[in-house]
């Protein structure tokens, strides 16, 4: 049971395949551009994929064939969604609003009426019952817009950046309401709060240009990323290259030792990651030799901004994060040379994998 | 929504302005100066005056209805259907506003007429449209039904259809989406396009000539009793001028108050959309 | 002196159209590069007849202009009135050039030129069978006259109380333009025109004519206005529409003349 999606859709770059288990919350990370919101109309019936089929609870949701087939409308997939815009009916009362998924469906008015208090409560809302949309703050409003969306008591729900348009002091709550009211529930959240991933989701899939590129539980996602989007979502610089020996070459002329050479395999690129505190840094032929255990990669600082109460340093494609004193002490300038020191025993390697987005069967 | 304009416009544009204003206020205030203000109430209220005011206003009430049954669908699929064509179609629609209204009165005449197009069939069902208070109604309706489609298309397109696909994930059917949401939102829109169906159908002159005739109490409407008021008694053409006029300006009125309210009200509705961040 | 008071002129604007405005634009008689302009206000069933003696005037006095303003009678008056710059003034019937005499704009005694009857226009194939008069009143008939505010509508009241008929039109128009386009277009079964419409129409009705007809005559009265431009030009066209050549377009168009 649960959703199984394949989608094509060339016209919007779509190529997708990939699950969600009965009670499971599935997080879809992605660069703006990736496909994360096309996937949700797909499966909300909005947009119709060319080729693929989809099931939810074993309802065929569209079955098509160069784009023709069957394809159920909208209000028959019980797919509910909430947007990123709480999109309140603005002539209805919040109770009226989340009353209105049970009154489509034919639910009696009291009954409906009844429910709709009822979710109201479940999203911290109920006090909100009589005001009308436009009185209401953005926070205020996505929760009656989620006890809604739950009103309608959907088989899957679909959260597409729910939290993208609210104020950073009401996130954390609508985050800890989101988390109480998805356990158990199946439901696919579009994010790119890694933050998101970690405390809402089971599972975390990665979309890029179109296609899942990862999958898996958001804790391993996150420690080996295959790509730089995840990386970056990690905190992590990743290094993608050969071994030769027990070193990793990479593009560039990059090159370091890893400490888990041997278990790449033949004919398949290692990847390997390391945070940024990893790297000290220091001008080109500075006094002194580097510690044991350090690499020294000459690189062109191409960018410095500060990062929290650090400095970030870039070059290479890679990021240092070193204290503003070092970096006071340093006076680096963009387009010079420098020299980062990388503490190899902070590195983690592992081989490069094309990961689908099926649960592992 | 309030909105201060911080750079003044040019003076040119307030000259200009105050120009344009004056040309459409000056003749109104010249019929106004023209009447005859002694003679003004047994004027107006004459049989033949309120003859043709009450014949104006319930023609203009059916009309205007009218507009509604048949403008609606058509606005609707216009700003939320896809079809090839579908530009000429609202180009043709739209065609009334452009047409001479006594060249759409002679189209009407050569549809309904007795030897027009569905002439031989009206007939064969016992009904004469000709020279009768339905003519006076089709006649209004055809020139004021594109105010109507212009007006809700417009008001659709600014609605987007984002509430009604929320709707429709809720499980709303279509029709459930229409009713519910699709119309209560453009609500504004409708009343302010039936208002200008009405103003028009109230000053329909053209069509209604050509087509429905002009007889007291059945097809000669306040626009017709001027016309013909003029040929005999100016006083009574002017004072009658007078009236519609005055009824123009009551129902204009009434529109450009209670639209921009409840519009405001849809706009803030969006919740925090202007401030949203582009979503992928 | 000034013929051109912007109040009169506005009000004119407003009950007439746009000719108020050009009014004060186009002064009536351009002496000064050797041409001449003529503006005649003619009733609007005298169009064809006069459209051709205006060629014809112009062919016989080179160098002049002849402006036509065609109208129903009772809108020229009305703009002659309201100050309209014009030189001669044809009439379609007694009431509405009175207005004008009585205002003191008329330069002359009006003289009549052309006479005019009622005639029954009927559609193509005469499909109601009328024959005469009172035939009008049957039954089931659909008739469509002028009203009785203008001239055509006053002459078939007319001849309905000499004939002590009721007449029960089913539109009562307010030119005779509107009557003849429902009979022309079969709306209606027959309508109450002057002869000259139905010569006009060049076939798109029947005439169905009645003696009665003849007590109800319509007189055409033409003058020279007090405030033309060049008196001596617009006696010379009243005098040529008086005189053979204008007696021979008028008949030819089917007005009587006296």
């Amino acid at each position: 049971m649960g959703l199984r999606i394949e989608a094509v859709l060339p016209e919007r770059g779509i190529d997708v395949r990939f699950d969600v288990g009965d009670g499971e919350t599935v997080a879809l990370l992605g660069p703006n551009g990736a496909g994360k919101s096309t996937v949700v109309s797909l499966l909300a019936g909005l947009v119709h994929a060319d080729d693929g089929r989809a099931e939810l609870n074993g309802t065929t949701l569209f079955h098509r064939t160069k784009g023709k087939g069957m394809s159920l409308p909208a209000y028959r997939r019980g797919t509910s969604l909430l947007a990123q815009e709480a999109l309140l009916f603005p002539h209805l009362s919040a109770e009226e609003n989340v009353a209105f998924g049970p009154r489509s469906t034919g639910v009696p008015r009291r009954k409906a009426q009844a429910a709709a208090r009822r979710w109201l409560a479940e999203a911290d809302a109920a006090a909100l019952a009589a005001k009308r949309p436009g009185e209401l703050s953005g926070g205020q409003a996505q929760r009656v817009a989620l006890a809604r969306a739950l009103a309608a008591e959907p088989d899957l729900l679909l959260l597409d950046e729910p939290m993208a348009a609210l104020d950073v002091e009401t996130v954390p709550l609508m985050r800890r309401l989101l988390k109480r009211v998805l356990a158990g529930r199946s439901a696919l959240i579009v994010t790119h709060d890694v933050l998101d991933a970690l405390t809402l989701a089971n599972r975390v899939l990665v979309m890029q240009e179109g296609r899942i590129v990862e999958s898996g539980p958001p804790a391993e996602v996150l420690r080996r990323p295959q790509n730089p989007f995840t990386a970056s979502l990690a905190g992590l610089n990743l290094v993608r290259g050969n071994v030769r020996g027990n070193r990793l070459l990479a593009a560039g002329g990059l090159s370091f030792a890893v400490p888990d050479a041997g278990a790449g395999v033949q004919g398949v690129p290692l990847l390997a990651v390391f945070p940024p505190s990893a790297i000290a840094v220091r001008r080109p032929g500075a006094a002194g030799t580097a510690n044991p255990g350090r690499e020294i990669l000459g690189v062109t600082v191409t960018d410095l901004e500060p990062q929290g109460d650090r400095i970030r340093v870039r070059g290479a494609g890679l990021a240092a994060d070193i204290s503003p004193a070092a970096a006071a002490e340093l006076s680096l300038v963009v387009g010079e040379e420098a020299e980062f020191l990388l503490d190899a025993s902070a590195v983690t390697s592992y081989p490069a994998s094309a990961v689908p987005g099926w649960r592992t069967v | 929504m309030s909105r201060s304009n911080t750079v003044p416009l040019p003076r040119w544009v307030l000259a200009g302005a105050a120009a344009g204003a004056l040309f459409l206020l000056l003749p109104l205030a010249a019929v106004a100066a023209e009447v005859n203000w002694a003679e003004f109430i047994p004027l107006v209220t004459s049989e033949s005056s309120l003859a043709a005011l009450s014949l104006s206003l319930r023609t203009a009430a059916a009309s205007t209805l009218l507009c509604v049954l048949l403008g609606v669908p058509l606005a609707l699929v216009l700003a939320r259907a896809r079809f090839p064509g579908k530009r000429l179609v609202r180009s043709l629609v739209l065609l009334p506003l452009v047409l001479p209204p006594v060249v759409g009165g002679i189209a009407l005449l050569y549809t309904f007429g007795r030897q027009g197009l569905l002439g031989g069939a009206l007939e064969a069902m016992g009904v004469q449209v000709a020279f009768s208070t339905a003519a006076v109604v089709l006649a209004q309706t055809f020139v004021a039904l594109p105010f109507l489609v212009l007006t809700l298309e417009g008001a659709l397109r600014t609605a987007g259809t984002r509430y009604e696909a929320v709707a429709a994930t809720l499980g709303a059917r279509p029709w459930t989406v229409l009713r519910r949401v699709t119309v209560p939102l453009v609500l504004p829109g409708l009343a302010s396009g039936a208002v200008l169906s009405f103003a028009r159908c109230l000053g329909e002159f053209g069509a209604t000539l050509a087509f429905a005739g002009s007889l007291q109490g059945v097809t000669r409407t306040l626009p017709l009793e001027i016309y013909l008021q003029r040929e005999a008694d100016a006083d009574a053409a002017v004072a009658l001028s007078l009236v519609l006029v005055l009824v123009a300006v009551v129902v204009v009125g009434l529109s450009y108050r209670s639209a921009p309210a409840r519009s405001a009200d849809t706009r803030s509705a969006g919740g925090r959309s202007a401030t949203a961040g582009a979503a992928d | 002196m000034s013929r051109c008071r912007p109040g009169r002129a506005l009000a004119a604007l407003l009950l007439t159209g746009t000719l108020g405005l050009s009014a004060c634009a186009v002064p009536a008689g351009d002496q000064q590069n050797g041409t001449s302009e003529l503006t005649v206000f003619a009733a609007a069933s005298l169009a064809a007849p006069f459209t051709r003696l205006a060629e014809d005037f112009e062919a016989a006095h080179p160098g002049t202009t002849v402006r036509l303003n065609l109208a129903g009678s009772a809108d020229l008056a009305a703009q002659i009135l309201a100050g309209a710059p014009a030189d001669v003034f044809a009439s379609a019937d007694e009431a509405n050039m009175a207005k004008v005499v009585d205002a003191g704009m008329a330069a002359e005694e009006p003289r009549n030129i052309a006479t005019n009857t009622l005639t029954i226009a009927v559609p193509a194939g005469n499909p109601a069978g009328i024959a005469g008069f009172a035939d009008l009143a049957a039954a089931g008939v659909q008739v469509v006259v002028c009203a009785e505010q203008v001239p055509c509508g006053a002459a078939a009241e007319k001849l309905a109380q000499n004939a002590g008929i009721l007449l029960a039109p089913v539109s009562e128009e307010s030119s005779v333009t509107g009557v003849m386009g429902k009979v022309v277009s079969g709306e209606a079964d027959a309508g109450l025109v002057y002869v000259t419409d139905v010569r006009a129409s060049g076939g798109k009705v029947q005439e169905v004519p009645f003696p009665e007809a003849k007590e109800a005559v319509n007189r055409y009265p033409l003058v020279r206005l007090a405030a033309a431009g060049d008196s001596g030009l617009a006696d010379a066209f009243v005098r040529y529409v008086g005189a053979d050549e204008g007696r021979r377009a008028l008949q030819e168009a089917g007005f009587g003349v006296p």
